[in-house]
């Protein structure tokens, strides 16, 4: 069975299904066979959210536990989270900027320091990139393109098997044509954030 | 046009869908006239799309009231010779299940299908309930797709089986199906028939007792063909993993797929009969197959109906071939099941060790992570709702008040601090629960009923409360959307399920023509009055209405940034004296605590203004 694991964590309204669409989309039109678990409904309002990709010859949309090759997290403690998917082997990519969950306004579980959360991640897998992705996207003048700067940073890692071509080719289908200029900025400006030099 | 490939893809050409995509292009390659449904996940993207493709593929959609009468709609369409698709979450067939139960007696005369996504592990439902029972309680053909190209497939031969037996079919996905993407490779549409005409024949449409009774004979010959069908039928295969495996395994839908890729992780060798037409099952094809066979193994989802039907005919037949499932096997019978489940069991029958990452798994994170459960949006007007039906509570000091629920966005006022959600069913169960515990306690009822699921199933029990004089106060959540599964529209909205302009109705105004003396629209945005109206509500011995109307946020803040408008709220530092009242009270996802003191995240603020009117020392002001 070869295949590979991407796992995306997140919250509701990040834009998860829309980056991993864009892969599978690429995927299939450079000819590698994809599949995709998606959260629906109830789960899309401000909770956790993961979205499961697997490229190759599998018929599973799920990824096992401690089989993702990469992790995708669009938020710190939602890329801990995801731990449970990954070996010492896999690869994460993370976005640094928190955000807040209710709960732990209202008394619960202090949430963790970010450096202490990208520290222990560093224990646990083959490599962490940490990209301030949101940032990122502000400083594009597009804030939703955070997942697009996270797509490339995940091209960066040179894990994926496409080329970034076939990435812009599929977002010149999908993405609005006034948006397009952010979104390959936001692409390369990702992709430049983890190129091993 | 969004989903234009689904309209005008032609054969061969393919793309990546999302199962429930997946099965709008097979009805659309089957030639259906007409669709109806009504919302609920995991089903909820096939209304979505038909919303946008109906009018250029030639299709009628509509949301209907509910799932019954939508069903209703599609029976009678396919009477009259028009193809015809109702789809629904497994709980709306619960619904629909009246007529349901009848369409198999009167039967159908063009393709009549009836899907039906399962929600294994309560994604987003009340039950896990396996309604691949529905198939065995009408006597009717059901299909189990496992992905989305099978989806599409399915739907297309659902529509030729439906036809052939004249049944409709139940066509059975779960979430892992419905919400699985993949790529599909299309096929012809065949041409709309819109317009059909009803050819009368009471002894076959009209099931009064004498007609009735003769109906369920003729219904089980059908069945028997059915089988026959089942029997031959291509959906039903063997596929071999690895050479030479002397085990079988039976499965279907999802599991299909999970079975598959732990055989290949253990490497074990087995021949797989993969059932996709599951009801009648092909008996006689699985007792040849395991005839060869050293043992067969039966790995389903939640309850054993494929194990127990086989179980059974090998009995009656005498064949020897053990077959183990859920008992034996270990196979829960809960929740959904995934590639580790499997793997786990059988690693566990075969004695063979698990595949395990040849770097060993990372470990978690040492101790509890902060939990991220779904919540109300930041500037949700249901929050200004639970915020003043509490004040008032409070203020009047109600004790032990009840708070009966009901399916929506809203019940997700369960949590603290609202904690307004005390006994939840089903649909429109709110108002027929209420009833019940002003009749059985002397505590004070809240119920809360969000607009569509006013028209779904609150109307009828809000008659039979006013009749039989029950006392509690009903909020009608009036967001003027179907907000949970993805904003569909109701009967309370001005335009219909594909954007054209409809009646819209009035819930004050129904309200007060059924008899309620006390009906009161409200702005729960504005929580003084909101609170002094409840407080008025609560004193009304009988039904009490009030109609909290304020427009999701979620399209609000939509509107509003297409209009430029756009404000949020702050808090002054220097005059906050971290109270945090608002946290308390409000619980908004944009508020937080810093440094002791509350503080507004200016990404995630709506605007609402609710916690600019709770703060005891005014420091919250729209941010300049």
């Amino acid at each position: 069975m070869s295949s590979l694991n991407v796992f995306f964590a997140g919250v509701g309204g990040q834009g998860i299904i829309t980056g991993a669409s864009i892969i599978a989309r690429a995927s299939i039109a450079a000819g590698v066979n994809a599949v995709m678990s998606e959260v629906h409904g109830m789960a899309q309002r401000g909770g956790s959210v993961v979205c499961e990709l697997r490229l190759g010859d599998v018929h599973s949309p799920m990824i096992p536990e401690g089989e993702a090759d990469l992790i995708i997290g669009f938020e710190p403690v939602e890329t801990v989270r995801s731990l449970t998917r990954a070996n010492h082997h896999t690869v994460v990519i993370t976005e640094v900027r928190p955000i807040i969950p209710v709960s732990v306004s209202l008394g619960g579980t202090a949430y963790p320091a970010v450096e202490d959360l990208v520290a222990y991640l560093r224990l646990q897998v083959a490599a962490v990139y940490a990209v301030p992705a949101a940032a990122m996207a502000e400083e594009i003048g597009l804030p939703q393109t955070a997942n697009v700067v996270l797509l490339g940073a995940a091209m960066g890692t040179g894990l994926i098997p496409l080329e970034l071509g076939t990435i812009r080719d599929t977002l010149s289908r999908t993405v609005p044509a006034k948006a397009l200029e952010a979104n390959f900025r936001a692409l390369q400006e990702g992709f430049e954030s983890t190129r091993k030099v | 046009m969004k989903y234009q490939a689904l309209v005008d893809g032609k054969a061969g050409e393919h793309e990546l869908l999302l199962g429930n995509e997946a099965a709008v292009r097979g009805a659309l390659e089957a030639g259906i006239g007409v669709a109806a449904s009504y919302p609920g996940t995991p089903s909820s993207e096939i209304g979505d799309v038909f919303s946008v493709v109906a009018k250029a593929s030639g299709v009628y959609f509509e949301y209907s009231a509910n799932e019954k009468v939508a069903l209703e709609v599609a029976a009678a369409s396919a009477a009259s010779g028009v193809r015809s698709f109702t789809f629904m979450k497994h709980v709306g067939l619960n619904v629909a299940s009246d007529s349901f139960m009848t369409t198999a007696y009167i039967g159908t005369r063009a393709g009549f299908v009836v899907l039906s996504a399962d929600d294994p592990s309560t994604y987003s439902s009340q039950n896990e309930q396996d309604n691949r029972y529905y198939a065995r309680l009408a006597n009717v053909p059901m299909l189990e797709p496992s992905s989305p190209q099978e989806t599409k497939d399915y739907m297309v031969e659902a529509y030729n089986i439906s036809e052939r037996l004249e049944l409709p079919v139940l066509f059975r996905t779960t979430t892992r199906v419905a919400h699985m993407r993949g790529d599909v490779v299309f096929g012809d549409r065949r041409p709309v028939v819109r317009r059909g005409v009803f050819e009368k024949d009471p002894a076959r449409y009209v099931p009064v007792p004498a007609n009735s009774s003769k109906m369920h004979v003729k219904l089980l010959g059908k069945l028997g063909e059915a089988r026959h069908l089942s029997e031959t039928s291509p959906l039903n295969h063997i596929v071999r993993v690895g050479v030479g495996g002397r085990v079988g395994i039976v499965t279907a839908g999802g599991t299909f797929n999970y079975v598959i890729d732990a055989l290949e992780e253990l490497g074990l060798p087995a021949q797989v009969f993969k059932i996709g037409f599951s009801y009648p099952l092909p008996l006689d094809r699985i007792r040849d197959f395991a005839a060869g066979l050293n043992e067969l193994l039966v790995v389903e989802e939640l309850e054993p109906l494929m194990e127990n039907d086989i179980k059974a005919d090998f009995l009656s037949h005498g064949t020897r071939t053990p077959v183990s499932g859920k008992e034996d096997l270990l196979v829960p019978r809960v929740h959904e099941l995934n590639v580790d489940i499997v793997a786990k069991v059988l690693a566990n029958h075969f004695g063979v060790p698990l595949h395990v990452p040849a770097s060993g798994e990372a470990q978690p994170w040492p101790s509890p992570l902060p939990s991220r459960p779904p919540v109300l949006c930041a500037g949700c007007p249901h929050r200004g709702s639970y915020l003043a039906v509490r004040r008032a509570i409070r203020e009047l000091g109600i004790p032990e008040p009840v708070f009966a629920s009901d399916i929506g966005c809203y019940t997700l006022g369960m949590a603290a601090p609202f904690s307004a959600a005390d006994y939840l069913l089903s649909m429109g169960s709110s108002v027929g629960t209420a009833g019940g515990f002003d009749v059985a306690t002397d505590q004070r009822v809240f119920s809360f009923i969000g607009d569509s699921t006013f028209f779904h199933a609150g109307l009828s029990a809000l008659a039979s409360a006013i009749h039989n004089k029950h006392r509690f106060v009903l909020t009608v959540l009036d967001n003027r959307t179907t907000a949970m599964t993805g904003h569909q529209p109701n009967p309370s909205m001005l335009t219909d399920a594909v954007g054209d302009s409809a009646p819209a109705i009035s819930i004050e105004a129904v309200a007060k023509a059924m008899g309620v003396s006390f009906v009161k629209v409200i702005n729960p945005y504005r929580v003084a009055e909101a609170t002094e109206a409840y407080k008025e509500a609560a004193q009304v011995d009988g039904v009490a209405i009030i109609v909290s109307k304020q427009v999701c946020s979620l399209l609000l803040d939509r509107a509003k940034r297409a209009k430029g408008i756009w404000q949020t709220f702050q808090i002054e530092h220097s005059v906050c004296t971290g109270c945090l009242t608002c946290v308390r009270e409000v619980a908004c996802p944009a508020i937080f605590v810093s440094e002791g003191k509350a503080e507004i995240d200016q990404e995630l603020c709506d605007g609402c203004g609710v916690c600019s009117q709770v703060c005891p020392v005014h420091a919250v002001g729209v941010k300049k």
